[in-house]
This record gives structure tokens, sequence and C-alpha cells, in this order.
């Protein structure tokens, strides 16, 4: 019997540890914002992927390409977002949507490059994280990739800062907490690119990275460095199996 | 959860009572903004209680956008004109909106509020009367320094 | 962002139906009361007018202040009466200008 509850206790244990509470921020909406994002005409994140469908269409470069001449309908891309960032084996580094972006922009298109959180490269991939909407987070983090996924967690639980807080800290062992009129979020990454009211525009996941860092007046990364798309592969993982929302809608 | 000002449900001559104690008692100690505001709108004209209804969240997550919905009492004629007015943000006048015929004398959209306050919706005839609602509206304040403004 | 609209408006209604027209404008609204980050006021850039002409007529007409969110949101109702055009127009104070065109059908029943 003894054994049993120690047994029970300890499959308990194990459990929270390997399963952070993860629900997505929209479950600290109140109803005006819930609504909002819900409504899809008058949420202001699709003001993005409406410009980002004109994008996509638009041909640019010297051969006149655009990414419906290669992609189609971005809904072909719909199995995307959910899965990244990934790790490309063969330049043997992580990708992000924003960098592969970029890099098609660049590399492909030869046209003109896009820069970090721009509000082209911002419609660009809200509109085709959007086509992700519904699809769970699915990040994998074994075999070439857990060397970074191994650096994002540990860049997740490092103290950093004034205020030397980690990641940690808030999103994990005070998630749930209040902090001034706010409850503190579990720091899950499957709404973005989002629409955050603090910013009155839209924002990547690594904006808000480096908003938090900010936050507690840390030195912010570099959104293309390694280290931080390790931080974000570890992000997309913690919050593996929730529901991409893009474009959410956030205080 | 929706807090209406003026309706025309039963309770109605007590939200009216309640609506007239606005009028009366914090109408003078209401802000100086507030006052030049509808000086500047209004000349001297004050509003009567009622004709109109606010629909807003008596309790709102970020004053960057807060649904509201403003609409003239339909059992009344409609006015020419809705107005909105946020007391206690830097300029308190928040919109006019001027209706002709078939316009329904409603609208709804997203304001800024720089802090809990009493929000007076305003409707205005063609001949020249007033009427007048307030609903007391709080904001939250969220979490970390959201006041960062900047490149992040 | 670039000045860019989103609407709803019906394109079909029987007369004498109530319909809705929903707007949401991509504009940030800058009040004039902020500071950046070196402490320097950020100039005011607003929307100020937006109205809708429905069969030439101006049914509404709505002054647009600071305190109006990011990205303006505006709905309003009217009672479809005659077919006819349908025009909404959006005018900024930098002299910016953005008009949306439909057509309103009205059955009689």
């Amino acid at each position: 019997m003894k054994c049993w509850l120690l047994l029970l206790l300890l499959a308990t244990c194990c459990a929270g540890a390997d399963q952070p509470d993860r629900r997505s921020g929209y479950s600290l909406l109140g109803p005006d914002l819930r609504a909002l994002q819900d409504d899809d005409f008058a949420n202001p994140g699709m003001l993005w992927v409406d410009r980002g469908e004109r994008l996509w269409n638009a041909a640019s470069g010297p051969n006149q390409q655009s990414c419906r001449d290669c992609h189609g309908d971005p809904v072909n891309l719909r199995d995307l977002a959910n899965r990244l960032p990934r790790f490309d084996a063969t330049t043997n580094r992580l990708d992000n949507l924003d960098m592969l972006i970029r890099q098609c922009r660049t590399q492909r298109q030869q046209a003109e490059a896009l820069t970090h959180e721009s509000e082209d490269l911002l419609a660009l991939t809200t509109l085709v994280a959007h086509q992700s909407r519904g699809l769970p987070l699915e990040v994998v983090v074994d075999g070439p990739a857990s060397t970074a996924f191994e650096q994002g967690r540990a860049s997740f639980e490092r103290r950093r800062g004034q205020l030397d807080l980690s990641c940690a800290d808030c999103h994990e062992k005070l998630r749930g907490a209040r902090l001034r009129g706010e409850t503190i979020s579990a720091g899950m990454v499957n709404g973005f690119p989002l629409y955050r009211l603090t910013w009155e525009g839209l924002g990547s996941r690594q904006r808000m990275i480096r908003w938090c860092n900010e936050a507690v007046r840390a030195k912010p990364m570099d959104p293309e460095s390694q280290r931080a798309l390790a931080l974000e592969l570890y992000l997309a993982w913690r919050s593996r199996g929730l529901a991409l929302e893009a474009p959410a809608v956030r205080r | 959860m929706k807090r209406y000002g003026h309706s025309g449900l039963p309770r109605r001559a007590v939200i009216q009572g309640m609506a007239a104690s606005f009028t009366l008692s914090l109408m003078p100690r209401a802000s100086a903004g507030l006052e030049a505001a509808l000086q500047a709108r209004f000349g001297d004209r004050r509003p009567d209680t009622g004709g109109v209804e606010l629909e807003v969240s008596s309790l709102v997550e970020n004053g960057n956008s807060v649904a509201v919905t403003v609409r003239a009492d339909p059992s009344q004629p409609s006015p020419s004109a809705l107005h909105l007015f946020m007391p206690r943000n830097p300029e308190p006048w928040g919109t006019s909106f001027h209706i002709q015929p078939p316009a329904l004398a409603e609208f709804s959209t997203r304001i800024r509020l720089s802090g809990s306050q009493d929000l007076m919706a305003l409707a205005e005839w063609s001949d020249g009367r007033l009427g007048a609602t307030a609903v007391s509206v709080m904001v939250t304040l969220g979490a970390c320094a959201d006041d960062l403004y900047g490149e992040f | 962002m670039s000045l860019s609209a989103r609407v709803r408006i019906p394109t079909e209604a029987r007369a004498g139906e109530v319909i809705e027209i929903r707007t949401l404008v991509s504009h940030p609204m800058e009040t004039g009361f902020r500071v950046d980050s070196f402490g320097r006021r950020v100039p005011r850039k607003i929307l100020t007018r937006f109205s809708c002409h429905y069969d030439g007529r101006e049914i509404v007409s709505m002054d647009l202040r600071p305190g109006i969110a990011a990205n303006p949101y505006v709905a309003f109702r009217f009672v479809a009466d005659v077919s006819g055009a349908i025009e909404l127009r959006w005018e900024g104070d930098e002299g910016e200008v953005l008009i949306e065109r439909s057509h309103l059908e009205v059955i009689r029943a």
C-alpha cells in the first residue's frame, strides 16, 4: 500500500516536472480580448494577414517572382510554422519562420532583404503562421537539434539582468501568481506573431523575448543569433501540443 | 461583464436616479479638462440625464484598446450626433459621431483610456438639447514595465 | 504600416432591413502625448475623420481624436432604403485619404 502511494506520488511529481501547466495565454484574457482575438474581422492582427497576402502575390527581384509563383496558395505551407524553429543539418544551424522567409527572399527571389521585425516581414510571417492556426506546436528537439535544445533550456533557466531573474523564475515557478493587475503567464508561444495591446502592434516571438529581457533589465539577445533561436526552440517545445493561434491578441 | 448606462429596463428609474446623482454631484468635481471640452463643443448648454446608452466593460485589462458602444435611447427621436468623452485622458474629447437618416444613432469603436475614470456619452438633438450618461470604468495595471517605449 | 482598410459591407439587403458596416484601418493613431526613449515628444499623427456616403448622401461622419485606439475600428448600422453606392472615407492629419467603395443592392419584396 505504502509502496503504491510512493509510486503514485513519484509519478505525479515526475509528470509535474515534465509537464508544465501548458495553458495558452488566451486562457488569461478577459472576455473582451478573447472576443477580439476570436473575431476574424476585428482582430487587428488580421491587418497584417491582409498585407501578407498582397506581398505574397507581389512579384519582386530581377526575375519578377512572387511567393505564389513557387509556393502556390499560402495554405500549402500550413504544416510549417507549427514545426519551427527547426535544425537544418546541412547548414548546422537553427532557422525560425522569420529567417526562412528572409532567406527565401534574398536567395531565391534575389530581392531586397526584409529587415528583422519590419512590417513587411511581420506581414509574411503572420500570413504563413495563420495558415497553421489550430495545428499543435510540434518541434524536433532530439538528434542533431539536441545540443541547441539543451542550450535553450539552459538559457531559459539562467538568471539575467539587473533584476537577476531567469525566464523560469517567472514563467515556470511563479506562473499563475499575480503581478500587479496581471496573472503571470506560463510563457507559451503558440500565439505568435501576435497583436499586443502594449505595443499597439504586431510582434514576433523574438520581439517578446527582447521585451522580456528589457523588462528584467538584461542585455537583449541578437534576435538572429543561434543563442536566441535556441531559446525560441525551447519555448516552442514547452508549448508543444498547444494549438497555434496566430495572430493572437494579448495584453 | 458589460455595464450599461441609462437603459429601457424596468430598473430605469433607479438607473436614471443614479445617473442624475452623477450629473448633479459628480459633474461639478469632474476634471477641468472635461469642463473645458464640454464648453468648447456645447458652449453653456449642459446635458440632461438620459437619452443615451453607453456599453463598456467595467473592468478593463489594458487601456490601449477598450470596446465601447454608444447608442441613443430608441424610444426617443433620433439625435443628430453622439459624443464620447474620456475625462481623465490627456484630451477628454474622444469622438463625435454625426448621424443623418437612414443611419441609426449607434456606433461601436475601440478607445484608449489613460486610467480608471467615468466615461461620459452624450446625445445631441437638432433642437440643441443634450442628454448624457456616465459609466465608471476601472483600468488595471499590467505586469512588468509596460511603459517601456522604443524599439522593443 | 501603410494605410489600408478591412471593411465588411453587405452587398444585398431587403428594403427596410437594418444592415451593419464594420471597418478596421491600419493606422498608429499616434497621440502626440507620448515621448520616445530620448525624452522627445513623438509628433501627433492621427486619422481625423471617417465618413460614409450612401447613394450620394453622407449618412455618417465621425471626428476621430487621439483617444481612439490604434488601428481604428468603427461599426455602425443603417436602414437599407435604396440601391446605391457606398463610399467609406478616412482622412488623416497629413492630408492622406483612404476610400473604400462598394455597392448595395436593395431588393423590393
